[in-house]
């Protein structure tokens, strides 16, 4: 006991929070101070959720919200082979049984047959306190059921850690196949989990850097199919699209703007790549940089107020800020010889951007008031990172078995995870806002 | 359809013999006109369906033989046979052992004003898709620039900007990479 | 005259035409009265002829008696005077009277004849008379016809000679009109060739200004290229010098950056390891707790069988103070007693003294240590205390430590407070465990709870030690 306090000082000092109330005879409060536990996931079960008779579901709500919860990198759910018992009602819940097996929470759940659809009915159970955390049903169509999993896990995670879920959000992404003449290359969105895939564009010609507009009904993209680079912005819903940039030379990069009504892209027509401005209500383009250098790959910061963007102009790529207005630029990433595509945190604390380390690009997050810099991946040809909008994890494109596959990396360090695979090689991965 | 007529003319200046060639090759072009048109537009963006997209079948028109000479580009032993220039990774410097490649294709440019040509810029896989899309502009204006002060009018060179995304070589190889970084001078083709 | 053509051209014509109707009128005037004046003096002439002796006479007696016109006077002379000179020859005798007859007769004869005579001549003096009127009529005539004539001639003259004066007039001030109009035209085409010349030397001079701006601008331009081509080389040069230099320093920066990366490296490698340590510690450690779950009924009979060692090594332990305590026994009966008795009566007051008790928990230990060491009365209590500081609470403190997981990313400056019962032996009641002050993250709060109920039991005292501080107490977690 000595010896522990002599080897820590912290440990001295909270040995003495013990506080003794009153003076004199006064009976002495115990109060013991604990700190710096280890930062793991935390364990949770989910019980496969119980169906009425003779219902087939078609999917597995539990196992989508286990999966959903464990991307997170904030939960470690049983797998189902470890549970002792499966209830799904309040009746058949033991509690002990799950605090032998060390859970904090447990997920029961049912799925129901009402009117065309289902009613899908979850309890969120504190295992040791025995308290229902969350109560609550959801009703959905047959086919929207796996959406309603996801918006189960979102109400269950809020919960838990007090932050909202994306688990409901989507992602867009390119993908391709064939070579050369034959190559066909695919815009799709999809859930967050990589699941429900829908091509909104395919093409003969490259397509490139899909980026969602702020209400998530749009989505701007570069394709080159008239043998040429163009911007184009899409909406989702309806499929219609608009041509907003074609200068001769490059037409990239577009990033919305937070406000949703400005364009920021990257435009070569005066012999140069240079960031511009184009205010999609007035059509009004404005040059932003002027250097003989490569600037490009803008992003906004979180207020609208400054731009981050990719500039050579020091003889290595490099993160580069100045305000969104134009005016001097500085520069942000202060370590190793390649750092490009950087975007903002949706708190604008951090910068998520591609690193280069050792000779392989990773994917990397910096503080840039501190100038820190901590790595989030661990592939060769890492690319495309893109905050969730909550934050609390990034989704990139990484080679895995000679292809480009899709992969989400939690913040807080709870690991990466490869995302479900579509047969292409998968690219350029970009994060939906919160919808709805 | 003009680069044909162009190339039509040149047989025909070449070897007046070949008229009935020419008929035949026209035609051909004609085929190929009209067969490119029948075929759907190859990019097509699409609303997203509450269903999964299934996949269509479609029937492929047969390509029809190509014509056989478009220009002297087209033959081996002509030294404007080599269009391809490769740079060193990350920069847009044309190397010096390539200045008398580039010279002589401006001087051929130069005597045939009225041909025009496209710079095809690209890069390695390596770093990111935009800044590498940026970096091959670079090259090809970089390329534009030397000929145009060979003597080349601006109006005859186009460039083309790829990136990464048509590399030569589809591996994974510094060999790869380095047949990767390149720009090529593409003249028109023969017919399409 | 010309303005007025050009100003009032109604005018002019209007003008014009009365001139030339003038002019016409003095001409055909001329020769009317010219025309009239000739058939008056045909007519005369006829008249003259047809005029008989008789006639003659009377119209020249008319004349004389009534000498009315000049020129009858000088005729009608003769004759009166040469009437009384024969008649004094006629009074002599008869011979005188026969010859006298004779004479008579003769002299009548004579008479007669020389009446005859006189008669011829009268006749023919009547007739030179009137011939010689008539000539005179006719060469007053013809005078006056020449007179007239004249008149006319000088007055067609006068007239001629004013139409020729006026037409001279008129083509002389035509003339000088004309010169004056073709002064102006000419000045005009002057004017009009000068400023020809002068836009002409204009444009020349303007086009020879293009030209030389234009070569001026195709000079300046070369020297432009010139001088950008040398400040492109220029810059490229230092560009490259720059580069190089800044790829000297990125080199630099990159064995740097290669060099911390190694450490760091090293250092997240030692990291995960230490990581990987725990975790498979944790994982063990799961792993046996899932054993231990399924061997659920082994585990009581493990635990009732530690339960009775554990009871059996506290009865030792008891067995062992109370023979420590042998010597003591009196004064240690005494004074658990008055401990009983202090306790009983802190109880009695506890329920007055708790909210005061409560707040003056809130200030810190050194406080409350200070509290005990001005109170002589805590002094045994202040022993007890450190008694316990040394031996129970770091190894309880440990023991939670070891087992707590929290979450991630959670805010630094949350705490949960947590109050706890145990049972004798360490274990914790179920259910006891209560938050008492929420972090307000559930996940948080979770964790603490859990990690009190994986730390059970506790290593505890027994006895009044036990009840006194540990059947009831709090935890402070913060992250």
């Amino acid at each position: 006991m000595i010896r522990s306090s002599r080897r820590s000082p912290i440990l001295l000092s909270i040995l003495l929070p013990l506080l003794l109330l009153g003076a004199g005879s006064a009976q002495a409060r115990l109060n013991i101070e604990v700190t710096g536990g280890v930062e793991a996931a935390q364990p949770i079960a989910v019980i496969p959720f119980g169906v009425s008779e003779g219902l087939i579901p078609g999917e597995d709500v539990a196992a989508i919200i286990s999966a959903d919860l464990a991307r997170t990198g904030r939960f470690k759910p049983l797998p189902t082979r470890d549970m002792l018992t499966m209830p799904s009602s309040h009746d058949e819940v033991d509690l002990r049984d799950w605090r032998l097996l060390g859970m904090n929470n447990l997920v029961i759940g049912r799925v129901e047959t009402e009117g065309t659809g289902y009613r899908v009915s979850f309890t969120l159970y504190d295992v040791f306190r025995g308290d229902q955390l969350v109560g609550s049903s959801l009703v959905s169509t047959r086919l929207a059921l796996r959406n309603t999993a996801h918006r189960i896990a979102d109400i269950l995670y809020e919960k838990l850690t007090g932050q909202r879920g994306v688990a409901a959000t989507r992602i867009a992404y390119v993908t391709a196949s064939g070579q050369d003449e034959s190559q066909i290359l695919t815009l799709r969105v999809a859930d967050a989990d990589g699941y429900n895939a829908q091509t909104i564009l395919s093409s003969g010609e490259p397509i490139m850097s899909p980026a969602w507009s702020v209400d998530g009904r749009r989505i701007a993209y570069v394709s080159l199919e008239n043998k040429r680079a163009a911007i184009y912005i899409q909406e989702l819903a309806s499929g219609r699209r608009e041509l907003v940039a074609s200068y001769p030379g490059i037409n990239g990069s577009p990033a919305f703007s937070p406000d949703g009504q400005r364009l920021a892209m990257t435009l070569s027509k005066d012999g140069n790549p240079e960031i511009y401005v184009l205010n999609l209500l007035s059509r009004e383009l404005t040059r932003l940089t002027d250097h003989f250098a490569i600037d490009t790959e803008p992003a906004w910061s979180p207020d609208g107020r400054s731009i981050i963007f990719t500039s050579d102009r020091g003889g290595s790529p490099q993160i580069y800020r100045m305000a969104a207005s134009g005016g001097p630029a500085v520069r942000i990433s202060m370590q190793g010889d390649y750092n490009a595509r950087a975007s903002y945190a949706p708190d604008g604390r951090s910068i998520t951007l591609v690193t280069r380390v050792g000779g392989r690009f990773r994917i990397a997050l910096i503080d840039p008031e501190r100038g820190t810099m901590r790595l989030l991946s661990n592939g060769s040809l890492d690319e495309s990172p893109s905050f969730a909008p909550n934050g609390s994890m990034v989704i990139y494109a990484t080679a895995h078995g000679g292809r480009g596959v899709l992969a989400v990396s939690s913040i807080d360090g709870g690991g990466n995870q490869r995302l479900s695979q579509d047969a292409e090689e998968v690219r350029e991965p970009t994060w939906s806002p919160f919808m709805n | 359809m003009a680069s044909f007529t162009d190339s039509a003319l040149r047989i025909l200046m070449r070897d007046t013999g070949a008229l009935r060639r020419v008929l035949l090759l026209s035609l051909l072009g004609l085929i190929a006109l009209t067969l490119g048109c029948a075929g759907a537009p190859r990019t097509e963006p699409s609303a997203p369906a509450a269903t999964p997209t299934t996949p269509v079948t479609t029937a492929r028109p047969l390509e029809p033989p190509r014509p056989t000479y478009a220009g002297p580009w087209e033959d081996p032993s002509n030294p404007l046979y080599q269009r391809t220039i490769y740079f060193d990774y990350d920069t847009a410097e044309i190397r010096p052992e390539y200045l008398p490649l580039l010279r002589t294709h401006a001087r051929y440019l130069g005597t045939n004003s009225g041909l025009r040509a496209t710079l095809e810029g690209h890069t390695d896989e390596r770093g990111t898709r935009e800044y590498n899309l940026a970096l091959a502009e670079q090259r090809a204006e970089a390329v534009r620039r030397l000929m145009i002060a060979d003597g080349v009018i601006p109006n005859q060179l186009s460039t083309l900007s790829y990136g990464e995304e048509r590399p030569a070589n589809p591996g994974h190889t510094e060999t790869a990479w380095q047949q990767n970084r390149r720009v090529r001078i593409q003249y028109p083709e023969a017919s399409r | 005259m010309w303005q007025i053509l050009r100003h009032n051209p109604g005018a002019f014509y209007w003008s014009l035409g009365l001139h030339v109707l003038f002019a016409l009128l003095l001409f055909v005037g001329i020769r009317f009265e010219r025309s009239v004046t000739e058939a008056g003096g045909q007519a005369r002439a006829v008249q003259a002829t047809i005029v008989s002796d008789r006639a003659l006479e009377q119209m020249v007696a008319g004349l004389i008696d009534e000498p009315i016109e000049l020129i009858t006077e000088t005729p009608a002379e003769e004759p009166t005077e040469a009437q009384p000179d024969p008649t004094p020859g006629v009074d002599e005798s008869e011979e005188q009277t026969r010859r006298a007859a004779e004479a008579i007769r003769l002299e009548t004869e004579r008479l007669a004849e020389a009446e005859a005579e006189a008669e011829r001549l009268a006749a023919e003096q009547a007739r030179l008379e009137a011939e010689r009127q008539a000539a005179e009529e006719a060469r007053l005539e013809a005078e006056r016809l020449a007179a007239e004539q004249a008149r006319l001639e000088a007055e067609r003259l006068a007239a001629e000679q004013a139409r020729l004066e006026a037409e001279r007039l008129a083509a002389e001030q035509a003339r000088l009109e004309a010169e004056r109009q073709a002064a102006a035209e000419a000045a005009r085409l002057a004017e009009q060739r000068r400023r020809e010349a002068e836009r002409r030397a204009a444009e020349q001079a303007r086009l020879e200004a293009e030209r030389q701006a234009a070569e001026q601008a195709r000079l300046e331009a070369e020297r432009r290229a010139a001088e950008q081509a040398r400040l492109e080389a220029e810059r490229r040069a230092a560009e490259q010098a720059r580069l190089e230099a800044e790829r000297l320093a990125a080199e630099q920066a990159r064995l740097e950056a290669e060099r911390q990366a190694a450490a760091e490296a090293a250092r997240l490698a030692e990291l995960r390891r230490l990581e990987a340590e725990r975790q498979a510690a944790e994982q063990a450690r799961l792993e046996a707790e899932r054993q231990a779950a399924e061997q659920a009924r082994l585990e009581a009979e493990r635990q009732a069988a530690e339960q009775a060692r554990l009871e059996a090594e506290r009865q030792a332990e008891a067995e062992r103070q109370r023979r420590l305590e042998a010597e003591a026994e009196l004064l240690a009966a005494m004074e658990e007693e008055r401990l009983a008795a202090e306790l009983a009566r802190a109880q009695q007051e506890q329920a007055a003294r708790e909210r005061a008790a409560e707040q003056r928990a809130r200030h810190g230990a050194d406080e409350a240590q200070r509290t005990l060491e001005s109170d002589p009365r805590s002094e045994l209590e202040a022993e007890q205390i450190s008694y316990l500081t040394e031996r129970y609470v770091p190894a309880i403190r440990d023991r939670v430590r070891q087992v707590w997981v929290q979450p991630m990313a959670v805010d630094r400056n949350r705490t949960t407070v947590v109050s706890i019962q145990l049972l004798p032996g360490g274990t914790v009641v179920p259910d006891s465990v209560r938050v008492v002050r929420s972090s307000g993250n559930t996940a948080f709060d979770q964790s603490v709870v859990a990690a009190i109920y994986r730390a059970s039991p506790f290593q505890v005292p027994t006895g009044q030690l036990f009840e006194r501080y540990f059947r009831d107490f709090d935890f402070t977690f913060k992250p």
